[in-house]
């Protein structure tokens, strides 16, 4: 009876997101307004020489990206109370831009990460106003590790990166790391984990909206 | 437990540049005030133009749509995220490595405190950037083009800062690129900016700050990370004078 009492206890008190897998996903205090609907655009990268323009179609991943803000326009209508839409627009003020890294691997020059995103909020509100996302082909991880690779792999990941940035301003905030395996974390239960392997070949990111996200928002 | 002595090598190692950092140079050491006009080609370094939308086009879209949803227009706040690398084998062993990398390609590698800073927009448009007075307490590698000298300034540029543009206020707030706070102490992994004679954080890892002890590394995707004991004030300085002996 007593080692029962322990185990309970014991269940009691240990916190469900041991191990750095947080469900809920953490958020933040901001988001899209709920029930907006949301327009978004392919850019055409105009900046620094450090990147070139590559686009979603000259990577051949339009139909990949459409496809992660469809799976967010679903979960938004279906799984959560936020009801944002996202819809394709040549007109949209969000825009996506897709570029390749010139000088892969070397600090400063290489954002090392597969993907980021810049967002707007309207001042002394908790509203997102805008956001940019860009796609960095080429890049190379601090351990040397090639964040993309071409082939069948791309589109999928390209979708989990996407539906992890989109995250972001859906109020979403990186799931926490900690040591072990891709960073501690739970493999596919949220879209806010980090990409893990090339093309996350460790399965880390899911390829869908998931509960612990819709239940953050 | 951990022996927390320096090496005897990388003591007087240590020990060497702080004297030749004391002992100063004849050389000019760029400019200290915020406002010289060298600092223009800050505006133009690959850190502070990534890829985007050019915040003035943000604003002017951003007002329109607060018109139409009725939110008073007061600017915007804009957030650049600091996403986590790719975790597969990012161990401590790799965060190190990182470091040594870091000692070998940078120009210069100081601990110092921040001072006052001066916000301007970068070239293309696409980040508020910020000119801050660093002065330098400990100077663990000397820029051989322009020689430091110990408690003298210098001038770090990094992504981050408030400005009035035309179509309203702007907030930039970059999470790799956390705003350095007055007072406090940092150790930064820096690349010489020749134009301007001043200097920027080699990427978002190159910036620690002192707290409780240890070096933190400051960028938002590194936050909670718990650094191993090497990162520890003292052990992490002896560890960077090591890894500059090895340097090609």
């Amino acid at each position: 009876m007593k080692k029962i009492l322990c185990c309970l206890v014991m269940v009691i008190l240990i916190p469900d997101n041991i191990g750095m897998a947080a469900c809920p996903t953490p958020a933040v205090t901001y988001s899209w307004p709920h029930g907006i609907p949301v327009t978004y655009s392919f850019a055409t990268y105009v900046g620094a020489p450090a990147f070139t323009h590559i686009g979603a179609s000259g990577l051949g991943v339009t139909s990949d990206i459409d496809y992660a803000y469809n799976l967010w326009s679903y979960a938004n209508q279906n799984q959560n109370s936020s009801n944002v839409t996202f819809y394709n627009s040549t007109t949209g003020f969000n825009r996506i831009y897709v570029v390749s890294v010139n000088s892969p691997g070397v600090p400063g020059l290489d954002p090392g990460v597969a993907a980021n995103y810049t967002l707007g909020l309207f001042s002394g509100t908790s509203n997102v106003a805008v956001q940019d996302i860009t796609l960095y082909y080429g890049s190379i991880s601090i351990g040397g590790l090639p964040n993309y690779s071409s082939g069948a792999g791309l589109g999928p990941f390209i979708t989990k990166v996407m539906l992890h940035e989109v995250g972001h301003a859906m109020g979403l905030t990186d799931q926490p790391l900690g040591s072990g395996a891709c960073g501690g974390q739970t493999a596919g239960q949220s879209v806010m984990n980090a990409t893990c392997g090339t093309n996350d070949s460790a399965g880390n990111l899911p390829t869908s909206v998931q509960s612990c996200d819709n239940a953050s928002i | 437990m951990r022996c927390v002595h320096f090496p005897l090598i990388s003591s007087l190692y240590l020990m060497g540049i702080i004297l030749l950092g004391l002992s100063g140079s004849a050389a000019a050491q760029g400019p200290t005030q915020l406002d010289s006009s060298e600092l223009k080609a800050n505006a133009s370094i690959v850190q502070h133009n990534p890829p985007g939308t050019p915040l003035e086009a943000m604003l002017a879209g951003a007002s329109k749509t607060a018109a139409s949803r009725g939110i008073e227009w007061k600017g915007l706040d804009v957030i650049r995220g600091d996403p986590p690398a790719n975790v597969m084998g990012y161990t401590d062993t790799i965060l190190l490595d990182l470091y040594k990398r870091y000692s070998c390609l940078a120009d210069a590698v100081v601990i110092g405190h921040a001072g006052p800073s001066v916000p301007h927009l970068s070239s293309y448009g696409t980040t508020v950037y910020s000119d801050y007075i660093i002065t330098a307490d400990l100077i663990l590698k000397d820029n051989v083009r322009s020689p430091i000298k110990v408690k003298s300034t210098i001038v770090v540029t990094r992504p981050g800062g408030t400005l009035v543009l035309g179509s309203g206020p702007v907030k930039y707030i970059s999470q790799g690129f956390p705003n350095l706070m007055p007072g406090r102490s940092y150790l930064q992994f820096l690349r010489y900016i020749s134009e301007s004679r001043s200097y920027n954080a080699i990427d978002e890892s190159a910036t620690l700050e002192s707290r409780e002890g240890t070096w933190q590394i400051i960028r938002g995707a590194l936050t909670n990370r718990t650094v191993p004991i090497d990162f520890k004030n003292g052990i992490f300085e002896s560890s960077i004078a090591r890894w500059l002996i090895g340097c090609n």
